[in-house]
């Protein structure tokens, strides 16, 4: 797919109107997340957003969830101790995301992605985050730290991007 | 206020209940049994108690990280001083911006 043909997508919040039974990425887990019930009762109750990239409104070419979540360092030497507050700290957590599978292979993920980072940059402006984190369950690994996403030593499929570079990207 | 949200509580008593059937081996029974008659309680509290007590703290972790070392460190230098950005981050922003879902 030539980039061109990317200006008829549009990202929109996840609503009624979305076939999401139709939904389909490949990984059990992802799929059962957005076409049973987990979702919506999320969206519902707020504990996390969830956008969809459509081209009709309706059919779903993927989606993903941003959620808040805290990140408390511990032991931190002095010389960091210092410049960080001694308490978890403001992230945003990238919680799911996935490409339906008539849709894979046409760097849908790279533009779910730099969305998901647009908006959490922007919401960054308003509540503190220093950065966007993931906790990829299956395979999604590789595509985080393709894209600068830094693991963690002792949680390797934890993930982060400092919320700065997202600066850069966006700022 | 608070007398209506009383009211509101008397006439939609939370009375809904779920069932789980699980399926489990005679011995974990017997010692799930067991520790009930121990403290007290009945098998059906015994087991809602110490899964939901387990569920909340397993919520909890995934709402907050606790990194310690080396984590702790990492993370707090990749903040202060992150790298430069790379090819591909540099690429992707600039096809997002192209695609007009830049808004």
């Amino acid at each position: 797919m030539r980039a061109k043909d990317k200006q008829d997508y549009f990202f929109e919040p996840l609503g009624e109107q979305h076939d999401r039974a139709a939904f389909s990425c490949g990984v059990e887990a992802l799929d059962s997340y957005f076409r049973g019930d987990t979702i919506r009762q999320d969206v519902g109750r707020k504990t996390a957003n969830a956008f969809v990239l459509t081209r009709d409104g309706k059919s779903v070419a993927g989606f993903y969830t941003l959620s808040p979540i805290s990140i408390l360092s511990v032991d931190l030497p002095v010389r960091l101790a210092k410049k960080l507050p001694n308490r978890p700290i403001g992230a945003t957590l990238l919680g799911r995301m996935a490409v339906t599978r008539a849709y894979q292979g046409q760097r849908l993920g790279e533009l779910l992605l730099t969305d998901a980072l647009h908006k959490a940059w922007q919401a960054s402006k308003l509540v503190s985050s220093w950065a966007v984190v993931a906790d990829p369950k299956t395979g999604a690994r590789e595509f985080y730290i393709k894209y600068e996403f830094i693991p963690l030593v002792t949680q390797p499929n934890r993930l982060f991007l400092p919320m700065k570079k997202v600066d850069l990207m966006f700022g | 206020m608070a007398v209506s949200r009383a009211r509101m509580r008397k006439e939609v008593p939370n009375t809904a209940r779920e069932r789980i059937d699980i399926r489990l081996r005679p011995q974990q029974k017997a010692s799930i049994e067991r520790a009930a008659y121990l403290k007290g309680l009945t098998v059906t509290d015994f087991i809602v108690q110490h899964a939901l007590e387990n569920a909340q703290r397993t919520i909890r972790e995934h709402e907050t990280w606790t990194l310690e070392q080396p984590d702790a460190e990492l993370f707090a230098e990749a903040l202060m001083n992150p790298s430069s950005l790379g090819l591909r981050l540099a690429n992707a922003v600039r096809r997002h911006k192209g695609s007009q879902l830049h808004r």
